[in-house]
């Protein structure tokens, strides 16, 4: 059985805890509610920004945090940051005895990392720039568009990375504003898993976080378009990228697990997959080419990309709708839904065994408000029948659903005609 | 390494050169003239033409660019944002004098056409629901002097007002008259008579 400790700190601050007895290394971490989806069009990217500028220590503004930074790193303590659609979340790994010290890094993140060297500031956009440029000059950015063209440019649309302009501009003041109100203990989490006492653990993250001010969350009603649409731009050199994306449910949705297994088998189950044995093993149109699939509290976007010739793009888009159409007309086989079953039992247990899939694992699903217990997804896994996925490839796969994104010279009204069910 | 040039812009739609110039390309019209009926959302323009609401969003978007469409938004229930469309002006109809850069004129006459085919479409329709009331609907095709056309076109521009000054605003029905003449190109006749 698998047991969770949740509480709330008096300050609104959310504790999740969970005992893994045989573990030996102890991982931490602080989940914030501030991710690109509460940006707009005047701060995008600075969430990303925000995430840069608080893990670092190389900040003289707190030299104490830089000190304990330093010193998790000589006791062997891996730490790293990101930041989703919904969240930023940061996270140590260490020995079970370097709990302490990693519960104190963190606490300065959440507390205390509010002021910035101007030259530490300003180099730290520098860098983000570098990783924005390196970001938007890659294919990999085609799961962002999909999801901006499923959505709009607003809300779970924004891609991360932010808007590069608005990022190089960005000053102390617009950080600290986006810190005062989201970096409060009433929107976020600290999610603890490992060898641990929940008593001295609790004891613990209240001496540290205690003082964290309780200020009221101010709730922003979340907005999308009303009717998804297309990303296209004409993207530079031989090839192209496409992307054919669809509306999915949210992650509490019931459909949510039978929905991921539908992308799997179409795009996801490596060299077996419905859409990469079309595109890629049979017809040698691309290499990198599968599927996607990514579910928020509210919402969710899955998408079906590859990358090719430019020369190929209709017909790669050919490929992937016959693909559907066939799913649509003839369903899912038992050979293949029992398959991709185990695969993803086999990798759910998986990210159990490791203490960082397993905090990430938990903090997601606190951001969703909800909880994350193992038996509870493997049943999810095991019950989905034929009857629910060939159910919900007609619920998704539908011409009012459907956007697209390509990035590459294609003759874009063409390619229209070809991507549509009727 | 890279894969390709940055994209710095957060635009939705950056087309090449061409496709920005072609913008009445694939079902361009057919949104354009949806438009000109007052249908002002992409989800009833894509009812109407019959194409995912996808691909209409991307003919909205390039007449936007264009400065030919203007968009509106209104958020409705469930946080989802609606839009509107509507043309900027009026004056994308028929126009007797077209001016502008070479682009802009050949967009307006091809816009121009394209809205004098579809008001002779309405016109046509009508006369097959309701034969008992006056019409007329003939073309004929033929080879000419160019002075003897000039002199018809005066003729023509005559019987135009002649059509015009019988005008009662009193009256429920509205009558139309087309006039096309126009050199047809260097072919043969194609010489039909349209009867309904």
């Amino acid at each position: 059985m698998y047991d969770v400790i949740n509480a709330y700190m008096e300050n609104g601050l959310k504790v999740i805890l969970h005992r893994i007895p045989e573990a030996k290394t102890v991982s931490c971490g602080l989940w914030v509610n501030q991710g690109s989806k509460h940006e707009n069009d005047e701060n995008n990217g600075l969430s990303h920004l925000v995430e840069h500028l608080v893990i670092n220590p190389q900040n003289a503004n707190n030299y104490e945090y830089s000190e304990l930074a330093y010193r998790a790193a000589a006791e062997g303590v891996i730490y790293n940051a990101a930041t989703t659609k919904e969240c930023t979340y940061f996270y140590y790994i260490g020995l079970k005895n370097t709990l302490d010290i990693c519960l104190s890094c963190l606490a300065h993140i959440a507390i205390n990392n509010r002021d910035f060297e101007h030259n530490f500031f300003e180099n730290e956009k520098k860098v983000v720039l570098q990783e924005a440029t390196s970001f938007y000059s890659s294919f990999q950015q085609i799961k962002e568009r999909t999801s901006q063209a499923i959505w709009g440019n607003v809300g779970i649309g924004k891609v991360i990375m932010g808007n590069l302009r608005l990022i190089e501009k960005a000053t102390q003041e617009q950080v600290q504003e986006l810190l005062r109100v989201s970096y409060i203990p009433a929107n976020a989490t600290i999610v603890v898993v490992g060898n641990i006492d929940y008593s001295q653990t609790l004891e613990m993250i209240e001496n540290k976080f205690g003082k964290w001010e309780d200020r009221r969350k101010i709730i922003k009603e979340e907005f999308v378009e009303e009717l998804p649409s297309g990303y296209w731009n004409k993207g530079s050199g031989s090839n192209a990228v496409i992307s054919i994306g669809f509306r999915a449910p949210s992650y509490q949705s019931e459909y949510r697990t039978a929905t991921d297994m539908m992308v799997r088998i179409l795009g996801q189950s490596g060299l077996q997959a419905r859409i990469v044995q079309e595109v890629r093993m049979k017809r040698g149109l691309a290499y990198n080419v599968g599927g996607f699939s990514n579910f928020y509290k509210n919402r969710g976007t899955i998408g079906f990309m590859a990358v090719c010739d430019k020369n190929k793009t209709m017909e790669v888009a050919d490929v992937i709708m016959n693909t559907f159409f066939k799913v649509l007309t003839t369903g899912f086989t038992e050979e293949e839904i029992s398959r991709e079953k185990k695969i993803m039992e086999t990798s759910m247990l998986l990210s159990m065994e490791n203490t960082t899939d397993h905090l990430r694992n938990v903090g997601k699903c606190s951001v969703m408000e909800s909880n994350f217990y193992i038996e509870n997804e493997v049943r999810r896994i095991r019950s989905v029948t034929k009857e629910d996925l060939d159910s919900i490839a007609k619920r998704i796969l539908h011409e009012n659903n459907m956007g697209l994104a390509v990035i590459g010279d294609c003759e874009l009204d063409k390619l229209t005609e070809k991507v549509r069910f009727s | 390494m890279s894969d390709m040039a940055c994209i710095y812009e957060m635009n939705m739609i950056d087309e090449n050169e061409q496709m920005e110039n072609d913008i009445l390309s694939g079902i361009g019209m057919d949104v354009m003239l949806c438009l000109m009926d007052g249908i002002s959302t992409g989800r009833e323009i894509a009812g109407r033409i019959g194409v995912p609401n996808y691909s209409v969003q991307l003919y909205l978007q390039r007449f936007v660019k264009a400065g030919l469409v203007r968009e509106d938004k209104e958020i409705i229930q469930n946080g989802q944002i609606e839009k509107q469309y509507a043309l900027i002006s009026d004056e994308i109809e028929i126009m007797n004098r077209i001016r502008g850069t070479e682009i802009e004129r050949r967009r307006k006459v091809e816009l121009s056409g394209q809205h004098f085919a579809y008001l002779t479409k309405k016109a046509i329709k009508n006369v097959n629901t309701d034969s008992s009331k006056p019409h007329k609907i003939k073309s004929y095709f033929m080879k000419a002097k160019k002075s003897d056309m000039e002199k018809f076109k005066q003729e023509i521009d005559v019987l135009f007002e002649k059509y015009q000054a019988l005008e009662d605003l009193d009256e429920d029905e509205t009558y139309s008259l087309f006039t096309i003449l126009a050199p047809y190109g260097k072919g043969e006749n194609e010489n039909e008579d349209i009867k309904i």
